[in-house]
């Protein structure tokens, strides 16, 4: 009986897993999404210049 | 003249303030020392240390004070090494297999070394050059440390030992402030990495400031961001410069906050982070330090700690995230600065430690920036996590050898199609997990400019 439990236990985690896995392949990127990570990106790089030449004096 | 030979010299742990004096960073190293649990050190006497006799030769040496190019290496150890033992091993070494067992019983005691230069700071203490010493070991209870680090091979009078670390040296304003060594600790992880040549204090001070400031380059007054950049390009490399915005940085507070990510992503590649900081007062302005992030402490990959090479505090120290508000996470530190006075005469500690910004020295194909991918990756996360409650999510970067490696231990379909393929160098990956077990990896070119559909590969773990 105990095997049998393990066994079924087994079977519908991987149904789990499968089901998960099912899902994820449903995400699609969209065109929005990668134009708002390419002006996060611009937005993470832009610096106030005088900033930039203030030296790290500690 | 300096002696000819050296003698046994050795120490109990708690008895060597008067070698490396009683500076900060001397107090923190003994410290830190106590926690890794050494308890002896051995003096190497006028220990020829090539960092050092570079600085010598481009700074010291035209000093009319009279320096010496010679410094002192204390050896650490977890256990009293007798005269008697030392000289058995050196003398027995070559007899049956005599050697090769003590030297894996003492390589297990090592804990490492530092070098004491003799040179004196504005108080009169010794500065401590490079400084290797084993990280806070990996296991914390059901906590994990992963630290920046890689095996290096000591000579100890001839015995070949071995210490897993990241070097650490003091600041040396004569030669180098701040940034400068920030950028000398991660030349190390880099060489290792990309085969990027290493350099010495002055060598780095020297080369940042062609592209020239307002302040003296010798002694050094600090490197500011652009310099720090001209010495990456001039070593082949790039850097990926990201600005701490903090109302930026709030759009993505919850579960995988953007620094924690950030600085996961990065050290699992090895590859060292500089954190830009700011350290606040009671008074309008605030002083400006950098520090090396050298790796993290966490809970089934929830980040807790971060551990920082910081010049003027020590190796391995500790920052925690000053608020646990997910909005800012990590952006404000609760660290060892906070206890250090700016005012020293009318007792005033600094009131904050902020990053403004942090700095990755790159290899120049990895183009995809970390921004470009994080978005995406919380795009996934969004979406992925009405799936199944116990999903867990990573950001990773890796290298196409280590990566198929991976593969390789794995089961998965079409698993020799996926293997045979052609995979660019460099990858990020978004990893799905379910109680800790990987169940999908969506695989993104690294090379390219910008991300500009799907995943090019999609590999389901069974």
């Amino acid at each position: 009986v105990a095997v049998m439990v393990s066994s079924s236990l087994v079977v519908s985690e991987k149904s789990r897993i499968e089901k998960i896995q099912s899902g994820l392949k449903n995400i699609k990127i969209d065109h929005a999404t990668i134009q708002e990570a390419q002006e996060i990106s611009r937005e993470v790089s832009k610096i106030d210049v005088n900033k930039l030449l203030k030296p790290f004096t500690i | 003249m300096i002696d000819k030979y050296n003698f046994f010299i050795g120490h109990p742990i708690n008895q060597i303030e008067p070698i490396i004096g009683k500076s900060e960073d001397a107090k923190y190293i003994q410290g830190y020392l106590h926690e890794i649990g050494a308890v002896f050190c051995l003096e190497e006497k006028n220990y020829i240390d090539k960092e050092f006799l570079i600085d010598y030769s481009m700074f010291y040496a035209r000093s009319f004070d009279d320096i010496n190019k010679y410094t002192t290496r204390l050896h650490f150890f977890k256990v009293e090494i007798t005269e008697a033992r030392f000289f058995k091993i050196i003398d027995d070494f070559n007899i049956g297999d005599y050697g090769k067992i003590e030297l894996e019983k003492l390589n297990d005691e090592y804990l490492g070394f530092l070098v004491v230069k003799p040179v004196l700071d504005s108080d009169e203490q010794p500065l401590l050059g490079r400084t290797l010493l084993k990280p806070y070991p990996h296991k914390d209870g059901d906590e994990l440390r992963e630290h920046l680090k890689q095996i290096y091979s000591v000579s100890l009078y001839g015995l070949p030992l071995k210490i897993d670390s990241l070097p650490f040296q003091m600041q040396d304003q004569s030669v180098g402030a701040c940034a400068t060594t920030s950028c000398w600790v991660s030349l190390y992880p880099l060489n290792n990495l990309f085969g990027t040549s290493i350099h010495a204090l002055a060598e780095i001070t020297e080369t940042s400031t062609t592209f020239p400031g307002l302040t003296r380059n010798f002694p050094s007054s600090g490197l500011s961001v652009f310099q720090i950049k001209n010495f990456y390009n001039s070593i082949g490399l790039e850097t990926e410069f990201v600005d701490i915005k903090p109302e930026l940085i709030a759009k993505f507070a919850d579960k995988y906050p953007v620094i924690p990510t950030l600085v996961k992503a990065y050290i699992d590649f090895g590859l060292p982070v500089l954190a830009c900081l700011e350290l606040h007062k009671n008074a309008p302005d605030l002083d400006q330090h950098a520090a090396v992030i050298s790796g993290y402490r966490h809970k089934n990959g929830e980040i807790k700690e971060f551990y920082a090479h910081d010049d003027r505090i020590g190796p391995y120290s500790r920052i925690l995230p000053a608020s646990s508000d997910p909005k800012k996470l990590f952006i404000d530190w609760e660290c060892e600065w906070r206890n250090r006075k700016y005012d020293t005469a009318n007792d005033k500690k600094y009131t904050n430690v902020r990053v403004e910004s942090l700095i990755i020295p790159i290899y120049p194909k990895l183009r995809l920036k970390f921004m470009d991918m994080y978005v995406i990756f919380r795009y996934y996360i969004q979406k992925a996590n009405s799936l199944d409650p116990n999903m867990s999510y990573q950001l990773l970067l890796k290298e196409i050898n280590g990566y198929k490696l991976f593969l390789l231990k794995k089961t998965f379909p079409d698993k020799k199609k996926i293997l045979m393929r052609r995979f660019p160098k460099y990858l990020w990956i978004i990893r799905v997990c379910v109680n800790n077990t990987v169940v999908n990896d969506k695989i993104f070119d690294a090379t390219c400019n910008y991300q500009t559909g799907e995943a090019f590969e999609d590999i389901d773990f069974k």
